[in-house]
């Protein structure tokens, strides 16, 4: 009887690996020393997990459907290397939001609790293109980086873009299709949702809504625009609508791209909201551009990155910039280094000390030097 | 926002105007009619059936196409070649040469520190956005090779590294 329970047992362990043996386990970790400067004598050093692209740890896997249809799956979470735990806050990395820091009414729903806080979604591809469900990133997200040849960077450009862009990284209960590509031309469309109404700051998650995005790649260059509502869907309440544009091109070592961005609301003001306690992000209208470029030299990349953003309905503007080098030792391994200098208005200041813990205002701007290591699994 | 969408359009249109794909049209056609279409071959080369013209589309695009011209230099046919059947079959040991026959050139490549080699990196379409890598001693020796999976607002991102 014991034989026959230990031969089921193994039985059950092969069919299990046979069953297993599509899924990939991948992700990063990555550290990095960093100094954070504020306005007078508020400045910090420590260690840090999340500079770069933060750690994270992946699920992925498809089905032969055969005919050329695939089951896929893909679960990703993000944890913080520096103290080993989970929560590290979704692609937006550091940005820890507590419940004290929502407006009132607002439902907490904050990375933290999720399980796979960058992505969690089951789906079907095949000649038709593919469609997904579940928690995954809005097709303006997804654009980003066509405009930013440094993308792949949460403390930099991009990350002020998405604050530019009221937040809007994630699209929680959503439908996702993707076409298949025709000449180097793909099309996205999303309808979205989600749980909460009219929250975007809190859980970085979209309102009902809906998004879509047209891309082209080919040779030298590629571009991409996207767009979507935020809310719009829900009956009542604030309705939110961004676009994202972006071109870039090679040339020989070197890489450039330039992209815009805009967002608008129903409300007719520019209403603040917060972050944390400290700092007051904008939505309401708002447009801003980025630039980037950067050199490759064998095993080294020099980038730089600007962003700034103009807010109609408010006098403060937003601007960053970042210097970037990465130095790479293997296909996995990457060194980095990067200054970011966010300008003296409250946004670029509140950029800054939103996720490194150094308070600052609208009068001084910040500074953020780090460097580090990443390595991909 | 409008200047850059303006620009991705005229872009996106000159462009479109020089082919990405071969089409079913040029089944049987010469090879003149191959380069008027998709532009120069990246590498051409003579086989036991004729020959083996490359259009990579890359760094930016996601395809590499690969043309066969029969004995009388006309196409009898063409492949798809960035697909994850073929990444499969690059294994540690082949020479760089061998790596081009199968899946063609990389556009996007880097070096690595204390003279170890270099990288090429395969953007391919896909909807999980995976890229294939591949890690070559100095000596043009495949080391190792394996996917990158960027995924979210990083997979638009042309370039090495994570």
């Amino acid at each position: 009887m014991r034989k026959t329970q230990l031969a089921l047992a193994a039985v059950a362990l092969v069919a299990s690996s046979v069953a297993l043996a599509e899924v990939k386990v991948s992700g990063r970790v990555e550290m990095s020393a960093q100094n954070v400067s504020g306005p007078g004598d508020n400045a910090t050093n420590n260690l840090a997990g999340y500079n770069l692209a933060g750690s994270e740890i992946k699920f992925t896997g498809d089905e032969d459907l055969g005919g050329g249809l695939k089951a896929n799956f893909y679960l990703a979470t993000g944890f913080d290397a520096s103290r080993g735990r989970l929560g590290e806050g979704g692609e937006s990395g550091q940005r820890v939001v507590t419940a004290a820091t929502f407006a009132a009414g607002d439902t907490v729903a904050v990375n933290q609790e999720s399980i796979f806080n960058r992505g969690a979604y089951v789906g079907l591809s095949g000649e038709f293109g593919s469609i997904n469900l579940g928690r995954q990133y809005t097709l303006t997200t997804a654009n980003y980086a066509t405009g930013d040849v440094n993308g792949g960077n949460s403390n930099s450009v991009l990350h002020m873009v998405q604050s530019g862009m009221a937040q809007n990284f994630w699209a929680d209960r959503a439908i996702t299709y993707a076409s298949p590509s025709f000449s180097g031309f793909s099309a996205s469309a999303q309808w979205i949702d989600a749980d909460r109404t009219n929250v975007t700051a809190a859980g970085q998650s979209a309102g009902r809504g809906s998004s879509y995005a047209v891309n082209y790649s080919s040779g030298d260059w590629s571009a991409s625009y996207a767009t979507m509502n935020n809310g719009c869907l829900n009956s009542g309440g604030t309705c939110w609508k961004s676009s994202v544009a972006g071109v870039n091109a090679a040339m020989g070592q070197w890489k450039f791209g330039v992209g815009s961005t805009s967002t608008n609301d129903n409300t007719g003001a520019s209403t603040s909201y917060f972050h944390d306690a400290v700092n007051p992000f904008f939505r309401g209208k708002s447009n801003g551009w980025f630039g980037s470029a950067n050199y490759t030299m064998d095993s080294l990349v020099l980038g730089v990155s600007y962003y700034t953003n103009k807010r109609a309905a408010n006098t403060t503007n937003a601007d960053l910039w970042a210097l970037s080098a990465r130095y790479s030792m293997s296909k996995q391994t990457t060194l980095f280094a990067q200054h970011n200098a966010a300008g003296k208005q409250a946004d670029g200041a509140g950029f800054l000390s939103n996720y490194n813990g150094v308070a600052a205002n609208a009068a001084q701007g910040a500074n953020a030097t780090f460097a580090g290591i990443l390595h991909q699994f | 926002m409008k200047l850059i969408s303006i620009l991705a359009v005229i872009a996106t249109g000159i462009t479109a105007c020089a082919g990405y794909a071969p089409t079913p049209d040029l089944a049987g056609q010469p090879r003149e009619s191959i380069i008027r279409t998709l532009g120069s071959p990246e590498r051409e080369y003579e086989t036991n059936q004729g020959k083996t013209l490359h259009f990579p589309r890359g760094p930016h695009g996601r395809h590499t196409y690969f043309v066969y011209l029969d004995k009388s230099a006309r196409v009898d046919g063409w492949e798809q070649v960035l697909t994850e059947e073929r990444f499969k079959q690059v294994m540690p040991g082949m020479n760089q040469e061998q790596v081009i026959e199968l899946i063609g050139i990389s556009k996007i490549t880097n070096g690595l520190a204390r003279q170890r080699g270099y990288v090429w990196h395969y953007r391919y379409f896909n909807h999980q956005c995976k890229s294939f890598v591949i890690e070559f001693t100095p000596d043009d020796v495949v080391r190792s090779a394996g996917y990158i999976t960027r995924g979210g607002r990083r997979c638009n991102y042309v370039g090495p590294g994570f």
